[in-house]
Order: structure tokens, then C-alpha cells, then sequence
């Protein structure tokens, strides 16, 4: 390999201290990966619950939705629809997982009470009711697992990246730049060799 | 009988066409049939039991579950219109106290389509089809209403406006939902001849059968004493005593302890409908046992008032339960529900 490096003392000074810098990198890097690994793993298994709730919602919610269609009628669930007063509303914001922006999703008005939705209470439907609090339930879950979902592909992108910078200088920029030292040190401890025959040389002339 | 007293009816000649009507209409065992059937099979069984005409209808722009529920509420809001045809005098009068809780409901819709800002087409295409002439006047006035002050001017001079008259002009739609709920049971007591009166018994138990429902879904939403109380309905047999209870009530089963306090409750398993409920995590339990008993005195009530106005709004009713019930086959198969779920539903 041909280095294009000077070998001289500074150089291997400055050498040293790039290479002291680079492994304390490369050692909080290693933390921030396990730490990330760590944070991932969490988050993993509070998805596949998290995901496991929404199927077990999606299935209540459907069944209610369908129950109440068949004993209310369709276009009785249409015409309660359309009456809702208030559309779920969603406002994504950012926070900080170990340096890492990640979404934040809240919501407004997903799971509503009998008077928030606005429509007669004397007359409702208790299948209607239940139909309505199985979707306010649902959107709930769907919320917490888009969060939670685009959170951790967030933080898998982090730890690819990161396992890359990882292994770039545990596999490349160190062992370089130890190469490098060596050859400094090499070269230096031949040119003192040169240097002390050259006088021995000379004095013997 | 008090309905029976005034003249220029024709108490018999209704009762005997009504009961003919009644026979033609869809018996258990054919329901029961049904129930085994695929969806498309029940839609062409649906059509050969009298709703062909409605289905063909719709059939160039609705399918499925859509159009068989389009049909039967067309067919129902005919017949209703037929029934009342035939029906002369007092007992035209008695009857359409009855049947008037269908406009009532249809006024409820147009409330929340203008509240809503939805489209005339939306809701002349999926809520009140236009091809159903007795949706054409409500149809009108959504398409001349900009506001829910506009709907009630349009609705004025009628029972629906008067039962919105009272309300300010800044009543929200529940107000005014209420208001018209609250407003057909307290108009048809008063237009009907006294209290022992047959329709006015009648009413006064689905008062109470509904006021149970309401009870026990404002215990599940959480409800605070004051707003249950706002839901109660006035005018039925459970005294206001027992209502002022009532609404106090921690739990379910301290509602039915105080319920069956009262005169007149039919208790008869409401404790093992309670049970599920707790259980399944759903009123329909309860809900199915107060609509058994409330169809049960019903027919209880026709046998024994044969030449009355009972045989027609038995009647009526029946057709109501067939058309509930068919949509229930239709929707409930193309959405997958198990058979046992859908018999348990099934009024029969």
C-alpha cells in the first residue's frame, strides 16, 4: 500500500493523536449503536403487542361496525357518519431518541364521548354506540402504531448507518491509520540508523 | 274501547286486511331457511318475496347488501303508505301516531346532512335515495337549506317544527335531535283519546323499554346523573320516582334492583341478559330481551284487541321486523357474521 504520509515526528505526534481521537469515536459510536440496539429491542417488542392490539381491535371494531350495519340498518350508520361533529385530527411532532429525530403522533378527537359526537342521545343506538367507542378505540391504536412503526424504522436507519461508521473504523480507519504510525516509526528509527552510521562515518574520516 | 268509540272508521275491514298482509308476510321457518342461504341466494329470495320491483329499481346503481337494504326501505315506506291508505277516520288518525316515528327519523337525517354541509347527491344516493318518492319532500329541503335554521323554517306548521319551536336558535343538533325524539312520544299521548287508551298503554311501555336502554347505556358511557337524567323520556308507566332512582344507580345490577321495584317491569330474564352483558362487554343482551318483550306485548296486545287498531300496527310492526330482519340476513352475511350471531338477532 502506498502511503502518502511524511515521516516525521510531528506527523507520527499528530498521528497518535487522531488515532487516540478515532478510537474514543469509534467507542462512543459502539455505545451509541448498543444503545440504539438497545432502545430498538424495546420498542420491538412494544410494537408486536402494540400490533398484536391493533388486529384484536380492527377484529372487535369490524364486528360492531358489521353488527350494527345489520341490526341498524346502513343507512342508519351513514346518517349518524356524516352528523359526526367533530374528524379525528392528527399532529405529528419530533423528539430525540440518542440524537435520533423521531416522530411524536398525537391525536384529537379519536376515541369521542356520547356527547362529543354530537348526535341525539335519546334516541342513539346502543349497537351505534359500540361501533362508534370499537373505531374511536381502533384509531387510538392506529396512532400509537404508526408511531411506534415509524419510530423504529427510524431508528433501524440509525443503526445501519452507525454499524457502518462502526465497522469503517474498526476495519479500515484505525487499522489505516496503525499502519500509518507504524511506518512513521519504522522510517523515523531507520533514519536515526542512517543518521548514526553517517556520523560514526564521519568520524572515522 | 276508547279508540273504538268514535265513528267513521273502519276498525274491521283494516284489521282483516291487515291480518291477510300479515299472513303473506315471511314466517319463522322460511326466515330460518334464509339463514342457511349464500348472500347472493338470499338476494334472489328477497326479491321473490314481494321486493322485486323496489330491487329493479336500484339495481343499476347499487349491488349487494346496498341494494337489498335501498329495496326494503322503499318497500317498507309503500307499504306504510298503503296501510295508511285503507285505514279511515280515527283509526287513520291512531295509526299514523305510529307510523309517524319514521318521519321523525328521516327529519333527524336532514338535520345532520345540513349541519354536516353533505352533499344533496351524497345524500340523495346513500342516505335518503331519491328513487324512494317519500324522501322526495326531505330531499327538498336539504336542497334549500343552507343552515339547521333553515331547516327548521322549512319544517314549520308541521309536528317536526313544532317540536324544534321551542328550541333557541343557537340549539345544537343534539338539542334538536332530542327535541324531536322527546317531542313524538309527548305529542302522540296528547293526541291520542286518554291514557287507557290501547296505543297510549302501548307507547307508555315502549317509554319504558326505551328509557331502560337509555339507562343502561349512560352507565356504560360514563354518564353523570344529570345527563341521564336528560335522557329519560317522559310519559311512560315507570313512575318519575323510580325514574329520579333510577338514574342513580351505581351499576347495572343496582338498576335492575330498583327496576324491579316498579309496577308493572318485566323482569324475566333481565338478570341472565345482565350477566352476558358484564360478560361480553356489550348491551346487546339487554337490548335483544327489551325488544322480545316489546314485540311479545305487542302481539299480546293484537290477539286480544282483534278489531282495534292493534292488528294494523301489529301488522306494521311485523313488516318492520321482516325488513330488519332480511337486511339482517343480507348485511350480515356479506360482512361474514357468524350463523349463531345472526340468529340470535333474528326476530322471530
Amino acid at each position: 500500500m502506498a502511503l502518502d504520509i511524511k515521516p516525521t515526528r510531528s506527523e507520527l505526534i499528530n498521528l497518535k493523536r487522531r488515532i487516540k481521537q478515532t478510537q474514543n469515536g469509534y467507542n462512543l459510536l459502539k455505545l451509541k449503536r448498543d444503545g440504539l440496539f438497545y432502545e430498538f429491542r424495546i420498542l420491538l417488542s412494544e410494537m408486536i403487542e402494540a400490533k398484536q392490539a391493533l388486529v384484536n381491535t380492527f377484529i372487535e371494531a369490524k364486528q360492531a361496525i358489521n353488527l350494527a350495519s345489520s341490526i341498524e340498518g346502513g343507512l342508519a350508520v351513514k346518517s349518524a357518519a356524516i352528523a359526526i361533529a367533530q374528524s379525528p385530527e392528527v399532529e405529528v411532532s419530533r423528539h430525540n431518541i440518542m440524537g435520533v429525530v423521531v416522530p411524536k403522533v398525537e391525536g384529537r378527537y379519536l376515541s369521542q364521548t356520547l356527547e362529543e359526537r354530537g348526535l341525539g342521545l335519546i334516541g342513539g343506538s346502543p349497537y351505534l354506540d359500540e361501533a362508534a367507542d370499537s373505531y374511536g378505540t381502533l384509531i387510538e391504536s392506529i396512532v400509537k402504531a404508526a408511531e411506534m412503526e415509524s419510530t423504529l424504522k427510524r431508528l433501524l436507519v440509525e443503526i445501519e448507518a452507525t454499524k457502518r461508521r462502526v465497522n469503517a473504523l474498526e476495519f479500515k480507519v484505525i487499522p489505516e491509520m496503525q499502519e500509518a504510525q507504524s511506518f512513521i516509526q519504522l522510517r523515523l528509527e531507520e533514519m536515526e540508523r542512517e543518521e548514526t552510521f553517517r556520523l560514526k562515518r564521519f568520524k572515522n574520516k | 274501547m276508547t279508540m273504538m268509540a268514535k265513528g267513521g272508521s273502519n276498525w274491521a275491514y283494516a284489521a282483516a286486511r291487515s291480518k291477510t298482509r300479515k299472513a303473506n308476510l315471511i314466517d319463522a321457518t322460511r326466515m330460518r331457511q334464509l339463514l342457511q342461504q349464500e348472500p347472493d341466494a338470499i338476494a334472489a329470495s328477497i326479491a321473490e318475496f314481494g321486493y322485486r320491483s323496489e330491487m329493479d329499481v336500484y339495481a343499476t346503481r347499487l349491488s349487494g347488501a346496498d341494494l337489498i337494504e335501498a329495496a326494503l326501505n322503499h318497500n317498507m315506506d309503500r307499504d306504510l303508505a298503503q296501510v295508511l291508505g285503507y285505514c279511515q277516520g280515527n283509526l287513520k288518525e291512531v295509526v299514523s301516531i305510529y307510523v309517524d316515528r319514521f318521519g321523525y327519523q328521516k327529519a333527524k337525517t336532514v338535520l345532520r346532512a345540513v349541519r354536516s354541509g353533505v352533499d344533496y347527491e351524497t345524500l340523495a344516493h346513500q342516505v335518503l335515495p331519491e328513487e324512494n318518492e317519500e324522501n322526495n319532500k326531505w330531499l327538498e329541503i336539504v336542497k334549500q337549506s343552507d343552515d339547521l335554521g333553515d331547516v327548521v323554517s322549512a319544517l314549520s306548521g308541521t309536528r317536526y317544527g313544532r317540536a324544534l319551536s321551542d328550541l333557541d336558535s343557537s340549539a345544537s343538533l343534539m338539542q334538536m335531535e332530542d327535541a324531536l325524539d322527546a317531542h313524538y312520544y309527548k305529542a302522540s299521548l296528547e293526541t291520542l283519546p286518554s291514557t287507557n287508551s290501547l296505543l297510549s298503554r302501548y307507547l307508555r311501555a315502549e317509554i319504558d323499554h326505551r328509557n331502560v336502554i337509555n339507562l343502561f347505556r349512560a352507565m356504560r358511557q360514563g354518564l353523570s346523573v344529570d345527563q341521564r337524567s336528560a335522557l329519560m323520556i317522559k310519559g311512560g308507566k315507570l313512575s318519575a320516582a323510580t325514574l329520579r332512582q333510577a338514574e342513580q344507580a351505581a351499576d347495572g345490577a343496582a338498576l335492575l334492583e330498583i327496576l324491579r321495584r316498579a309496577n308493572g317491569f318485566d323482569d324475566t330474564g333481565m338478570d341472565e341478559a345482565l350477566a352476558a352483558s358484564n360478560e361480553q362487554g356489550t348491551l346487546d343482551p339487554i337490548v335483544s330481551i327489551v325488544t322480545g318483550q316489546r314485540m311479545s306485548l305487542l302481539r299480546k296486545m293484537s290477539l286480544l284487541n282483534p278489531v282495534s287498531a292493534f292488528p294494523v300496527i301489529h301488522y306494521i310492526e311485523s313488516k318492520v321486523t321482516e325488513v330488519r330482519n332480511l337486511r339482517l340476513l343480507a348485511r350480515g352475511k356479506a360482512a361474514g357474521l357468524e350463523i349463531d350471531v345472526l340468529e340470535a338477532h333474528l326476530l322471530i
